[in-house]
């Protein structure tokens, strides 16, 4: 049978029926709700992130020109005390948003991807005022493109795919089909390959045209490369899925048992093992609980400033050159701020390596789990290439940390000396950026669970072969 | 004449039930050798062997002089299979799917009126053929099947009970069609439970029991009411053992 | 008659040995979700105790210190355990844990637990009411979806409706058998659940009755969902010729109300009614406390100030008593501004909270097509882990906020009189500012606040069953 005849027959005995339009409806509804849903959320996050940087810079602006106003003071006009004061400059911070972060929400929804660094602020309240999202959204888990295709895509392919064989067994047509002279693996395979290309080419195809439609409104350089590679995982998902209902179907039973063993693979591969797995690691690698972190910073803070001379003498020790000025009309709370926060932020110091390192073992521990399904290596991937991923998050918020830890250091002489820093000065501290892993680098820790995946499936493949040849429609 | 179907001390045992023992058979071209037996005394497990459906535990299985287990897709390219219940694809109509499998076998195409052609040999008409499958009856179904193996002009035809729950003027249809194909040269081996239609078209009738061939029989020896006493003699002394 | 339909029924189940492994596969689940549960919620309730102690004595150990900066340093109110937070963590781990009880501001609760989670948890967690939503459903399905429709294809059922076996007997047979079977699951969890909560959350001390009735309630509802599946199962078993199209649908049902449609209902609420943004938030909240400020020189505002001395001292004062009083004026401005910045917060909070409201309401209108939505508001409200308890104890922590505040400002206002603007309050001050004594909302309030999802469920419940018998046995009939 040639290549169109095959396809005009497949399409017509398994995909022609309003049942199967429906089912194709829902999916490729759930596919564009969820490109939808992903944009609504990049482009707030956008808005917040424009916001955030306006209103920073309106402040910024107004301190700037007040400390200009004083360096050229001649005594005449009335600043406010704290004219030029370091402990009052703010920097704007934000996680950039990466050309496809409308594919994958992540854990953009949870994380700080924005906001204010101030010495005014120890670093466990540095993001503290973030959290009005909806509880409920956030518990059930976001939904969005990445989400629909990882849980969605294996479901359709099983439905189309199960009875490749199973169909005919069932209504006793094997024997007759076999009876052609047909080579059975190669019209498996393409029965297989058909089906799996249809399904994955409704939803490469509902994709794209979600690509299209959000790259409105938003620079997108390097959009288009992205969404290839996006594309060649959910091509290696489905991939996967199609042989591993193909090793199923090959062992020629019904179709019920197909079925239902194919639902519980996709229970446990993408349902299943992902919770245990983070059951697991959050379990062997707790997390310091972040109210002793919090318990511990206020004991800290409690006690420095019971005891502010000392901490004040070893600070003037440390900075010998340091000289005070007497005449200044900076108030004493804020160099005993300063104090407060960086000795609370020093003192956290080791509480917060111990979350990095909690977080690093969970990740090493999560990494191995990526070999037993093919969900949990793309559900990590696909956050990594649209730039939502945990792991970027938290690289910001540690990044955020030494930006201010850097600036404190900058300043610490003048703020404790009661002096404002010069306009040039100010000038001349470079701006946070975020310093981003390149993509290759992140996306080359999750491709060594796709090879081995894909090794499997090889081996399925192998299986399948085997498996085929012993098929017959009566049971020996 | 051409033996197209032999077998030869055909031995195939379902883990310690014998089903067959040393069968030994041959059908040639032009021949209709219909097999009689008991349930279970091994008829479709014998068909079932020359289609390669099954594994012989022991002995062999020719087709036209080509072992069935060492070269099974030949084998199948020269037989053609007509079973009890002829499953067809109920969506699509008679004529759809007698081009769906004439494809798979065939590799070419024939035209509409090729096919129309064939199912016309069968005794199915143009409307009722471009009607779909779920609406057929037991008959019209066997036909389809029929022509699906007409299409292939394979030289042996193996039949499973092909005539259980025809109506009289269907299967009297259908022999008469199994008696040109015969004529053209084509090996016919069927299996029946219907002793009346047996000794009417075939050349030889083969009673088995126990999974072994124990008379070989010429119709124009004997007339119905002696066929029938042989067989029941046969049935009888199974009950017996 | 009903007798031999359910032991039948059962020697089949027993007998088939994928059945065995299907049990099995289900309490390994629930056991490793209550297992989870139990390891996650018993850490947090001893460090929830641990932070509660350690934050009193930092506040007691301030020494001598100016009570307004004090108020600044402040207390933290910590969110206890959950009563049922083991079996349903509902969205304890979405919302802060810790309320920092600061003057002139109300805080948002702090530290989502989640916020420390893997991200691969956000693609499915495991908690034991997860496992009984989504897997319950799917084990009546297996146990349920050839129950007729293999006696139809086997023959069976002809032979049963020929020997005059009542029909209605027939479907209330076997629903009976898959119903026990997948409640005698809902009991074993939920009744460990109970018994671990009693040993775990001590601190909480939540009364027995109210565990029992937590229990109860909890097993009413799951009991009416699961109604709902088995109906639904059978139904679809009845009215389908082939067993294996009875279960491509039941899974298709499965796929749609269970899997999606609570993930997109909250999806798509949160579209329709969107939560704000922390920076519009705190903009919006800032222009409304600024337009609230009262003229110093207002009546309204010398009004406030005499309520705010009255309270300080204990006693109504005459306005010549007031102006002979050795009073702080600046302690007076802070506690009055706090009284009049409440209001804005309480409506701005309770806005937000109006929010999520709509959010859930919509919630329940998608629940019209899947009583998942439902029974998930339900499971929250009765494990107290929904966003009404989130509320309560938001609201409960204000309330002690703006007494902590009052304690402080009114020190300063009573000892910090004339020149002496540095008042240093005692060392042994801070032990008379209250504790937070936070008690969970009672059920009674859960009930009150979920009539509408009760509703939505046993309507699911009561329409699926009574369509079973009656279009089921139509079927039957044919």
């Amino acid at each position: 049978m040639n290549a169109f005849d095959f396809m005009r027959y497949e399409w017509k005995l398994q995909f022609s029926s309003r049942a199967v339009f429906l089912v194709f409806l829902v999916f490729v509804s759930t596919l564009i709700y969820g490109g939808f849903a992903g944009k609504a959320e990049r482009d707030a996050r956008n808005a917040a992130i424009e916001n955030h940087y306006r209103s920073v810079s309106t402040t910024m602006d107004s301190w700037l020109e007040d400390l200009r106003t004083l360096e050229q003071d001649d005594g005449s006009i009335d600043l406010p005390s704290l004219t030029g004061s370091a402990m009052d400059v703010i920097f704007a911070s934000s996680l950039p948003q990466e050309p496809l972060s409308d594919f994958s929400i992540g854990q953009s929804d949870l994380l700080p991807f924005f906001g204010e660094i101030s010495l005014k602020n120890p670093n466990i309240r540095l993001f503290s005022k973030y959290e009005f999202a909806d509880p409920i959204g956030l518990a059930l888990g976001n939904f969005d493109i990445s989400k629909a295709v990882l849980l969605f895509l294996p479901l359709i392919l099983i439905i189309f795919s199960f009875d490749v064989t199973s169909a005919d067994r069932d209504s006793k047509r094997l024997g007759l089909i076999l009876l052609q002279g047909i080579n059975l693996r190669n019209f498996f395979w393409r029965r297989i390959l058909f089906r799996a290309l249809i399904v994955i080419g409704v939803t490469c195809a509902s994709a794209f045209a979600v690509m299209i439609y959000n790259a409105a409104g938003v620079t997108s350089d390097g959009r288009f490369a992205i969404f290839v590679v996006w594309m060649t995982f959910v091509v290696f998902y489905g991939a996967f899925w199609s042989v591993l209902i193909a090793v199923i179907a090959s062992f020629n039973r019904s179709g019920e048992f197909n079925v239902l063993t194919l639902l519980g693979f996709w229970v446990g591969l993408t349902l299943i093992v992902p919770a245990t797995s983070s059951s697991l690691a959050e379990s062997l690698y707790p997390t310091p609980s972040r109210l002793t972190y919090l318990a511990e910073a206020r004991e800290v803070e409690n006690e420095t400033r019971l005891s502010e001379p000392d901490v004040v003498n070893e600070f003037m020790l440390d900075h010998p050159e340091l000289l005070v000025d007497l005449e200044s009309q900076f108030p004493d709370y804020v160099s005993s701020a300063f104090l407060v926060t960086s000795t609370v932020d020093e003192a956290t110091g080791p509480i917060i390596s111990s979350f990095e390192e909690a977080l690093g073992r969970r990740e090493e521990l999560l990494d191995v789990f990526k070999y037993f399904s093919p969900t949990i290596a793309v559900h990590s991937l696909f956050n990594e290439v649209t730039g939502t991923s945990g792991r970027r998050h938290n690289s910001y918020i540690m990044q955020a940390r030494a930006f201010k830890a850097n600036y404190a250091q900058l300043v610490g002489p003048n703020v404790m000396g009661k002096k404002p820093i010069s306009a040039e000065f100010f000038e001349n501290v470079p701006d946070f950026g975020f310093k981003e892993e390149p993509l290759g680098m992140r996306l080359g820790r999750g491709l060594k669970p796709i090879v081995f995946l894909l090794l499997i499936g090889l081996g399925l493949t192998m299986i399948t072969n085997r498996q085929l040849m012993k098929i017959s429609p009566v049971s020996s | 004449m051409r033996e197209l179907l032999l077998a030869q001390n055909l031995t195939k045992k379902f883990k310690s039930n014998s089903a067959l023992c040393d069968l030994n058979l041959t059908v040639r071209e032009s021949e209709i050798l219909c097999l009689l037996g008991a349930n279970g005394a091994g008829k479709t497990t014998t068909i079932n062997l020359f289609l390669g459906f099954l594994k012989p535990t022991s002995g062999k299985a020719f087709v036209d002089g080509l072992d069935v287990c060492e070269n099974l897709n030949e084998v199948r390219k020269k037989l053609a299979y007509v079973p009890e219940q002829v499953s067809l694809y109920p969506s699509l109509t008679g004529l759809e799917n007698l081009d769906y499998f004439v494809k798979l076998s065939l590799n070419n195409r024939l035209g509409k009126a090729e096919l129309q052609n064939l199912l016309d040999r069968v005794g199915l008409n143009k409307s009722a053929a471009n009607k779909r499958v779920n609406g057929y009856s037991k008959g019209m179904r066997q036909k389809v099947g029929l022509a699906i193996s007409l299409a292939k002009n394979a030289q042996a035809l193996l039949l499973d009970e092909p005539l259980s729950g025809l109506d009289p003027s269907a299967a009297n249809e259908f022999t008469t069609i199994l008696r040109n194909l015969a004529d053209q040269g084509t090996a016919v081996l069927m299996a029946t439970h219907d002793l009346f239609r047996a000794r009417e078209i075939a050349d030889r009738i083969g009673i088995m029991k126990s999974g072994s061939l124990v008379k070989d029989l010429s119709p124009t020896s004997v007339d119905q009411s002696t066929l029938e006493e042989i067989y029941l003699q046969q049935m009888r002394d199974t009950e017996l053992v | 008659m009903n007798k031999a339909i359910i032991a039948k029924e059962f020697t089949e189940i027993v007998r088939d040995g994928r059945a065995i492994v299907l049990f099995g596969i289900v309490g390994l689940l629930l056991l490793l979700g209550l297992v989870t549960g139990f390891s996650t919620e018993s850490t947090r309730s001893q460090t929830v105790f641990d932070a509660k102690v350690a934050d009193a004595e930092v506040f007691n150990a301030q020494g001598a210190k100016n009570p307004h900066s004090a108020a600044h340093f402040s207390r933290m109110a910590h969110k206890p355990v959950a009563p049922f937070s083991a079996f349903d963590p509902g969205v304890s781990a979405y919302v802060g844990q810790v309320v920092w009880l600061e003057g002139h501001y109300r805080n948002p609760a702090m530290f989502r637990a989640a916020e420390d989670a893997t991200e691969l948890g956000r693609l499915e967690n495991f908690s034991l009411a997860g496992v009984l939503i989504l897997i319950i459903p799917l084990l009546v399905i297996l146990l349920g979806y050839g129950s007729i429709a293999k006696e139809r294809e086997q023959g069976t059922l002809r032979q049963i409706i020929s020997s005059g076996t009542s029909l209605r007997s027939l479907l209330l047979g076997k629903f009976i058998t898959v119903f026990s079977i997948s409640f005698a699951f809902l009991v074993f969890s939920i009744v460990l659940a109970a018994v671990t909560s009693l040993f775990v959350f001590e601190a909480s001390s939540q009364p027995l009755t109210d565990l029992f009735l937590r229990s109860v309630s909890l097993l009413f509802v799951y009991g009416l969902y699961t109604a709902f599946v088995t109906a639904t199962t059978l139904f679809i078993s009845a009215i389908v010729q082939e067993a294996k199209n009875s279960l491509l649908i039941l899974l298709g049902l499965w796929t749609v109300m269970v899997v999606s449609l609570p993930r997109l209902s909250a999806s798509i609420a949160e579209k329709v009614y969107p939560s704000p943004q922390s920076s519009e938030f705190w903009e919006a909240m800032d222009v409304r406390l600024s337009e609230n400020r009262l003229d110093s020189s207002s009546a309204e505002y010398v009004a406030a100030e005499r309520v705010v001395i009255e309270r300080a001292f204990g006693k109504k004062l005459t306005e010549s008593e007031i102006e002979n009083l050795a009073i702080n004026t600046r302690g007076v401005r802070l506690e009055v501004s706090e009284v009049i910045d409440s209001e804005i917060y309480t409506a701005a909070y309770a806005e937000l909270f109006k929010n999520y409201a709509n959010q859930k309401n919509f919630r329940r209108l998608l629940s019209i097509f899947s009583p998942t939505i439902a029974l998930q508001h339900l499971s929250q409200a009765f494990s107290g882990t929904d966003v009404n308890a989130h509320e309560h104890f938001s609201n409960e922590a204000e309330r002690q906020r703006n007494k902590i505040v009052r304690v402080l400002n009114e020190e300063l206002i009573i000892n910090d009189s004339g020149e002496n603007l540095r008042y240093l309050a005692p060392p042994e001050f801070w032990e008379t500012v209250p504790e937070f004594e936070y008690e969970y909302p009672a059920l009674e309030i859960a009930w009150r606040q979920s009539g509408a999802d009760f509703f939505i469920v046993l309507a699911w419940a009561l329409f699926s069953t009574v369509g079973m018998f009656w279009l089921g046995k139509g079927r039957l009939e044919v």
